[in-house]
């Protein structure tokens, strides 16, 4: 079964138009600032390696030259700064999708 | 060999990323289908790592690198009485704002003296656009003149020197057989190689120079 061309062109329209409905970008500005809470309730050391990681879009290699430590400590930094982030955006009630 | 609930916290990050073998990928989803703790931190994890990557770079507020002095080396002591009112002399105090004033200063004497203004009798006539032009004019020939009369000249050395120096441009080299040394004192030598023959090319040279009836074609003289 194929679709027809115009059903094709919506969904790709629609699939293009969802990263920048308005509700789409009030949603993703207020994860930003519960974010932002909950990464500052991380201890420094897994704070800069889930920066680095996550939002900073670093890899293993290049945040071991920065923070200076062995590859495995930043590879057991940014596993215990993700989980301890998702329990804290967790206990504010944020369910990040 | 099942795993537990700490061996799936310990490499959670690692199968998000892809990074287990497919045993340790099995053993991990063995585990975390049927606990529900962990599956629930696989979920929310998963969805944190999708959310983080999805935002777009935070720009970095303005007074970052004031709140990171403040907070490294403590905050600094404002100014206050007349130093508040003269801290704008600290910026016109550093070295680089001399070297830029120095600069603007030898710029306005070039352009001054190439435009003919007496500073130290300075006159109205002077600033009069009209003059200004003709003495601009002038130093422009006069600049001209000079670089004419050194090109020309520095051809005629060239041309000289090229004429009393044949041999270094000849396409036979000299010949260093000890037959061709001079043997007997009654063999002739080539005119210009002779020291005398060259004095006296120079001295015609000069003749003709000082004269100021230089012929062109110099090529064509012995």
């Amino acid at each position: 079964m194929t679709d027809s061309m115009e059903d094709v062109m919506t969904q790709v329209e629609e699939k293009e138009s969802a990263g920048r409905r308005p509700d789409h970008v009030a949603a993703v500005a207020e994860l930003g600032e519960h974010l932002q809470k909950a990464l500052g309730k991380l201890s420094p050391d897994l704070r800069e390696a889930v920066i680095l990681r996550d939002l900073e879009g670093l890899d293993y290699s290049e945040i071991r030259q920065v923070l200076e430590v062995p590859e495995g400590t930043v590879k057991s930094r940014i596993n215990r700064g993700r989980i301890e982030l998702a329990r804290v955006l967790n206990e504010m009630g944020v369910r990040p999708n | 060999m099942n795993w537990n609930c700490e061996q799936i916290e310990a490499r959670l990050s690692d199968y998000l990323e892809g990074a287990l073998t497919p045993e340790e990928a099995a053993l991990f989803v063995n585990h975390s289908s049927t606990c529900g703790q962990c599956k629930e931190l696989v979920a929310s994890v998963r969805g944190l790592i999708g959310a983080m990557h999805a935002l777009e770079p935070v720009a970095a507020p303005a007074n970052l690198v004031t709140a990171i002095l403040n907070g490294t080396l403590g905050p600094r002591p404002s100014a206050s009485g007349w130093r508040a009112w003269f801290g704008w002399t600290r910026v016109i105090m550093q070295p680089r704002f001399a070297y830029g004033a120095l600069t603007v200063l030898i710029t306005l004497g070039v352009v001054s003296e190439a435009l003919g203004i007496q500073w130290r009798t300075p006159t109205v006539a002077d600033l009069n656009p009209v003059n200004l032009y003709r003495s601009f004019d002038r130093q422009a020939h006069l600049a001209y003149a000079k670089g004419s009369k050194f090109v020309g000249d520095l051809r005629v050395v060239y041309e000289i020197k090229s004429r009393l120096e044949p041999s270094d441009q000849d396409s036979t080299p000299p010949q260093k057989t000890p037959a061709a040394a001079p043997s007997s004192p009654g063999q002739s030598q080539t005119p210009l190689s002779s020291p005398l023959n060259r004095a006296e090319s120079v001295e015609n040279y000069l003749t003709r120079l000082a004269c100021g009836v230089w012929i062109a074609p110099v090529r064509s003289m012995p």
